[in-house]
């Protein structure tokens, strides 16, 4: 029973973790390109963007979800039929949502100092931010970008609202034949994939502090 | 030679710089002195473009920043700090070590700012700012940030470079005045006075 319960849960956990991977890749980049449109100095890209961030951060993941699945079947007459591309678009857009606030965040706490030294020094601004500024940038939201990233881990399993089968879905099918014990089991999964992620991220910062010179706590 | 011609620059209703006009011969040191928010550091900010002109002409330069807190880049070595504008502007940079000797370096070029002392900081600022071989020399408080003792490490520095570097030396420091200064000006609510050197 164990082995044909642990073989179902895997199976689950094969969504989550595609969940997990595709929001990863996309959403770090995406957060970026959010940053700069939340800096912009054009008002109408700048007021625009960090309205949306506003909309993102300020509603709950779960009905995103809906919404993203449900809403061009409704406004468009286009039904989406791909539940899994239903929860990555979803996903995708609320974690750069996230990414791009701790980015700004980053990106303001940058003493101004460091900016004016390499415009003193003749460097454009393309070349203050990719050799000086981005390696503090990262530095300063690896510890924040690791919380989002353990959140992340846990949030997949919300994407069976959507009837994804991922690893909760799989669970609940043993709790409605009276089984309750894979439902506990799922939380040994998820206590693995956290213990990856923070041990990755925990390495990073390790690494980090050392090509600053410093020594890591 | 540097030239600077009504110079003005208001914040807002605010006069930082007030019609300011000066002339500078090669390897001359000149001294700013005057109380916070008087316009000292608001002149150097304008001669490196840091802030644009409301009015006025600077004719002269390219200038140098050596920054009161120094603005070291923390990820890149003291050796790092020298060569990195150099190395992306496509301009020579195999003087590092000899500026860093100059400044009593070379045994810390691999270290990083994290691992050097306040004085120390300062002399890579310096050295960070000779690299690119400005015309003009611009020292904000360079010594503010330092305790007694550290500042007469980096007035020899300064010392060493002058007659061969033009500079300008924003400083409440009245010593570092007298010891490297050949021309001292008073700034009071943005305009320059001249005053002899004690």
């Amino acid at each position: 029973m164990l082995i044909d319960v642990t073989r179902s849960l895997f199976i689950g956990l094969g969504q989550n973790a595609l969940i997990f991977v595709v929001t990863m890749i996309l959403a770090l980049p995406l957060g970026l390109c959010v940053t700069f449109g939340e800096m912009a100095k054009f008002a109408p890209l700048r007021y625009g963007m960090r309205t949306f961030v506003w909309m993102i951060r300020g509603t709950p993941l779960l009905l995103q979800l809906f919404v993203v699945l449900y809403a061009p079947g409704l406004l468009f007459d286009l039904p989406f039929r791909n539940r899994i591309l239903a929860a990555l678009i979803a996903f995708v857009i609320n974690y750069a949502c996230y990414f791009a606030e701790i980015y700004r965040g980053a990106i303001e706490n940058i003493p101004k100092g460091q900016f004016e030294a390499g415009q003193v020094l003749g460097l454009s601004r393309r070349q203050v931010f990719t050799h000086i500024i981005l390696l503090q940038v990262i530095k300063r939201i690896t510890a924040p970008i690791g919380n989002e990233v353990i959140t992340l881990v846990k949030d997949t399993s919300l994407a069976r609202v959507i009837a994804v089968p991922e690893i909760l879905m799989h669970a609940t099918e043993y709790t409605s034949r009276g089984l309750i014990w894979p439902l506990f089991y799922c939380g040994v999964f998820f206590l693995a994939a956290t213990a990856i992620v923070t041990l990755c991220f925990g390495r990073l910062e390790r690494r980090l502090t050392r090509a600053f010179g410093e020594e890591p706590m | 030679m540097l030239s600077v011609k009504n110079l003005c620059k208001n914040f807002g209703d605010y006069i930082a710089v007030d019609n300011v006009s000066f002339d500078l011969a090669d390897g001359e040191a000149l001294a700013i002195i005057g109380s916070s928010g008087s316009g000292k550091t608001t002149i150097l900010r304008l001669l490196n473009q840091l802030e644009t002109l409301d009015s006025g002409k600077i004719i002269g330069g390219p200038c140098g920043l050596v920054f009161q807190d120094f603005n070291l880049f923390p990820q890149y070595t003291v050796l790092g700090n020298l060569t990195l504008a150099p190395r992306l502007l496509k301009k020579p940079y195999d003087q590092a070590e000899s500026i860093l000797d100059q400044v009593g370096l070379l045994e810390k070029r691999h270290n990083y700012p994290s691992q050097l002392s306040g004085g120390q900081r300062q002399r890579v600022a310096i050295a960070r700012a000779l690299m690119l071989q400005p015309a003009v020399l611009c020292f904000d408080e360079p010594t503010s940030a330092l305790d007694p003792s550290t500042t007469g490490e980096i007035v020899k520095v300064i010392q060493a470079l002058k007659g061969r570097q033009t500079m300008i030396i924003v400083t409440h420091n009245m010593d570092v005045c007298s010891s490297l200064a050949d021309r001292v000006a008073i700034m009071e609510k943005g305009r320059l006075r001249w005053r002899q050197k004690a």
